[in-house]
């Protein structure tokens, strides 16, 4: 039995407006986040899934359209919800760790201020109630001297502590799903453990479901359950991590995890992938193909479908084949 | 922040010197006889000679120079030739006429600016965007002194709602007739304010805090007002200061048209009757109240942006 | 502050290879351009357009509203308005455009020498640009205007000695950080003279931002032309100027409000024309 979806991504697809034309950033994209499990979307900078994430809330920059799909957040379309109901969404059902916390963080307001304007949105608190659960909360995330970094500005933090109060204003109306675009990238990477450890302690804690945004294979690698990959903005494969990561069937992921220094393949020197990451969704044929060893005519040609096997599945006409792999053989 | 006080107050006295220098000199500029200069093409060589001794101006310069400072030092800013009273004592008067004035216009320009820059920035690109971004364009092409005349024509003399200039009595009466002036000094100040803090709103709200804000699920009205605003102001108070000089400057005029015995119509009046004590202690006063509204605003951008440390 | 860029490389759809045409696609720049061209071509062609002399007298007509004869009727000597404000618009944007000049050279010139040198010129520089400044920009154009005697002489005198400080500040500021740039610093190592570097390959680049705030400073310094005329210390009469032509109708207000509102109008709209090229102009250049 199929578990329970929180969120429901169906066949996304988002332009931007350049000069006269709308060209896709986002292709067909489709992504699930069951309850309580945490999803990590991956690919490079430029594939594309910034904007997915930004898609689900409505937050996309003015030039930036989302031109067909649905997003089905509890069983609800947030697609076609008004700006005050999706108000009601954001924060108290969904909530937002962002990549830059200095960028994220208004820099003319006490970091405690902050988080309790969160509480103060979603819940009928006072000012002093709010102050109380904003300090619970910081507690919550490891800030220390509490009391203190209350009044502190975001620039007199360590990026550390910030991400640390992004993530308590991220949690403070308790939502049921979390959306982490980079939430680790701009750190050091003593502290992005830390961090990471963090998420995933709140998670059990709060029975949160995660979707984490990255391009580090190695995050995804430590704390997801699914991943999906995105390449020019189009999922090319998705399914469990282990799976996946053990045995890869489409050749982008495949030379993603060669590069990645630190997965499950000790004493392998990474290998870098040949060629720049493509940023234009290719509308004809597969848009890794220039740089793929295995590229024939078909693949310049006609577009892969994501096909496979229900938890596992690869957008490539010339799946890798590994033994016990049961997938079935060629494109569809 | 106490060094830094000390530290800009050491280079105020160093600009204040030398504005005591520019202004001593203004009457030296003048090729020819300063006295001369003074009285004028119709003066009788024996007038000339007699305010030569008079105002010691056979001196060396340096002499003249040390006497005029010593002058200023205890406080006394030189007789009126043509009011027959100590300057000390005119300034005193006109100066609150002319800070009322253009505290005035500054409010004005305030609340005329702050919604139209909010409405564009918040409908960038669309229209209403472009129609208020005329607003700098027409606007900063107005001489002020040509506003204060039009809004005299149908403000006082058309529908006559307002005095036709002069200063009136007593605190409402003072009031009244600053309104037509304190609007014509808006007409300066709205479409500088309006470029600035449009530009910055729109900066601000294309920014990562304010999409942060929104995913928080704030309503409009706070992320609007509580960020994307209170993050304009900073900038809004430099450029503010920066032009309050220059606004300063232009009450001479203003002051002119509507009659108002502002320390800019004291000036003038100084120019046209060569009364040269007067037209040198009010440029000299000029001078230093922009140092120091340089040195308030300086202070209050501090106050305001956290991030600022002074004296770094 | 702004989003983060949401794809590697924002290809925009511009023609590089053709930048008039990028000019000519800006509506700021072609509208100022086109309105400029109209105002000015009216003055140029004023004895055609008008068929009064702007100092013909009619004492018979004085202050007559505006009628077939005088489009814009005529002022207390008689004289047509229409007449006087195309021939005054002659002088006072003459006067505007060349007066810009002067400071434009001096200030440009100081700010390149301030921050290419450093140091002591710097400090001395600085020193003399905070005292100019702490005047009240009309205060101490008035105020020269006032000492050397009024006229155009001295107008263009007051305003350069006043006016020079935006160009320094805005050069010195570019050079400081253009000095920190590959190519001054492979100029240096190719042994090249200082006054050589300064003017070969600093100039041209630190200079136009100059060169755009010169636009906004013509509208500028054409206001303070008006005003000083407004005051009686400009231009001085019979030749028609706006300013002046302001004052004298201030006189008559109530009677004849066209005489001091109609020059306010030509102003505003050349102000217009070249706050929209100015606009247009810094659009273009900063696309580099």
């Amino acid at each position: 039995m199929k578990e329970l979806s929180l969120l429901e991504i169906r066949q996304l697809n988002v332009t931007v407006r350049r000069g006269c034309h709308y060209v896709p950033i986002v292709k067909d994209v489709d992504l699930e986040v069951p309850e309580r499990r945490s999803v990590g979307l991956v690919g490079e900078s430029g594939s594309g899934k910034t904007t997915v994430l930004r898609s689900v809330l409505g937050l996309l920059p003015p030039n930036v359209h989302l031109a067909s799909g649905t997003v089905a957040f509890e069983g609800s379309e947030l697609t076609s919800c008004s700006e005050r109901q999706l108000r009601q969404v954001r924060g108290a059902r969904i909530g937002v760790v962002w990549q830059d916390a200095l960028a994220a963080l208004d820099p003319v307001m006490r970091v405690g201020d902050q988080i309790a304007e969160v509480v103060r949105a979603h819940r009928s608190v006072d000012r002093q109630g709010a102050m109380e659960s904003a300090k619970q909360l910081m507690r919550q995330v490891d800030l220390p001297e509490v009391e203190r970094m209350y009044n502190a500005y975001p620039h007199q933090l360590s990026g550390g502590q910030r991400q640390r109060v992004v993530i308590a204003s991220a949690i403070a109306a308790k939502p049921r799903l979390l959306l982490a675009d980079e939430p680790t990238t701009a750190l050091d990477v003593t502290v992005q453990d830390q961090v990471l450890a963090l998420l995933e302690d709140l998670r059990s804690e709060l029975g949160l479901a995660l979707l984490i945004v990255t391009h580090d294979l190695a995050i995804v690698d430590q704390s997801c359950d699914i991943v999906a990959v995105m390449y020019a903005g189009r999922i090319v494969e998705d399914g469990p991590v282990r799976e996946v990561f053990s045995s890869p069937r489409h050749h982008y992921t495949a030379a993603l995890l060669r590069a990645s220094p630190s997965i499950d393949r000790p004493g392998i020197l990474p290998k870098g992938v040949p060629g720049a990451a493509a940023s234009e969704v290719a509308l004809r044929g597969c848009a890794f193909a220039p740089r793929c060893l295995k590229a024939d005519a078909i693949c310049f040609e006609t577009t892969p479908d994501l096909t496979g096997s229900t938890s596992h599945r690869a957008a490539c006409h010339h799946r890798i084949e590994t033994k016990g792999n049961n997938a079935s053989a060629g494109s569809q | 922040m106490r060094r830094y006080i000390v530290g800009r107050l050491a280079q105020l006295l160093f600009v204040v010197f030398g504005v005591t220098i520019a202004t001593f000199s203004l009457l030296h500029l003048v090729p020819g006889n300063p006295a001369r200069t003074l009285l004028g093409a119709k003066a009788t060589a024996r007038e000339v000679i007699v305010l030569t001794r008079e105002w010691g101006l056979n001196k060396p310069l340096p002499v003249q120079y040390w006497d005029y400072l010593t002058r200023l030092v205890h406080g006394n800013l030189g007789t009126s030739v043509y009011y027959q009273s100590p300057v000390n004592s005119l300034i005193a008067h006109a100066l609150p006429v002319t800070l009322a004035m253009l505290g005035i216009g500054a409010l004005f320009g305030v609340c005329f600016a702050v919604p139209l820059a909010l409405l564009a920035a918040t409908r960038e690109g669309r229209i209403t965007d472009h129609v208020i971004r005329a607003v700098p364009l027409v606007g900063l092409g107005m001489p002020p002194f040509w506003v204060g005349l039009v809004l005299l024509v149908v403000f006082a003399l058309a529908i006559r709602i307002f005095p036709a200039g002069g200063y009136g009595a007593g605190f409402g009466g003072h009031l009244d007739s600053l309104v037509l002036p304190g609007l014509t000094i808006s007409a300066v100040t709205t479409p500088i304010l309006v470029r600035s803090m449009r530009a910055s709103l729109v900066e601000a709200l294309n920014s990562e805090f304010i999409a942060a804000a929104r995913a928080k699920g704030l309503s409009a009205t706070r992320v609007l007002f509580r960020h994307a605003l209170r993050n304009t102001l900073i900038p809004t108070v430099s450029v503010l200061a920066v032009n309050l000089g220059y606004l300063l400057g232009g009450t001479v005029v203003i002051e002119n048209v509507f009659g108002l015995p502002g320390i800019g119509n004291l000036m003038l009046t100084g120019i046209l009757n060569r009364d040269f004590d007067v037209v040198q202690s009010v440029t000299l006063m000029y001078a230093v109240v922009v140092v120091f509204i340089n040195l308030a605003a300086d202070l209050a951008y501090a106050s305001l942006d956290p991030r600022v440390v002074l004296g770094r | 502050m702004s989003l983060p860029l949401l794809f590697a490389d924002d290809r925009v759809n511009q023609d590089t290879s053709r930048p008039l045409r990028s000019w000519l696609r800006n509506p700021a720049l072609v509208t100022g351009f086109l309105l400029l061209v109209v105002i000015v071509g009216m003055m140029v062609c004023a004895p055609l357009i008008s068929g009064y002399s702007p100092n013909q007298q009619d004492l018979y007509h004085v202050l007559s509203g505006p009628s077939s004869a005088h489009l814009l009727g005529t002022d207390e000597l008689g004289r047509d308005v229409w007449a006087r404000l195309l021939y005054a618009g002659r002088v006072d944007l003459v006067i505007g455009v060349a007066a810009v000049v002067a400071p434009f050279v001096l200030g440009s010139l100081l700010g390149l020498v301030a921050g290419y040198y450093g140091g002591v010129i710097d400090v001395i520089i600085m020193r003399l640009l905070d005292i100019v400044v702490a005047f009240p920009f009309y205060v101490l154009v008035i105020a020269i205007v006032f000492a050397l005697g009024a006229g155009i002489g001295s107008i263009f005198v007051a305003i350069t000695l006043v006016g020079w400080v935006s160009y320094t500040r805005i050069v010195r500021g570019e050079v400081l950080v253009a000095k920190r740039l590959g190519y001054v610093q492979a100029a240096k190592a190719g042994g090249l003279s200082a006054p050589r570097i300064l003017i070969r390959h600093l100039l041209p680049n630190v200079l136009t931002q100059a060169v755009i705030y010169a636009m906004s400073d013509v509208v500028l310094t054409i206001l303070a032309v008006v005003t000083l005329g407004y005051l009686g210390l400009g231009v001085q009469p019979p030749t028609p100027e706006w300013g002046s032509m302001m004052q004298e109708g201030s006189e008559f207000l109530r009677i004849h409000p066209l005489l001091a509102t109609a020059p306010g109008i030509a102003v505003v709209l050349v102000g217009l024309a070249l706050s929209l090229i100015g606009d247009g102009l810094s659009a273009e250049l900063g696309k580099s």
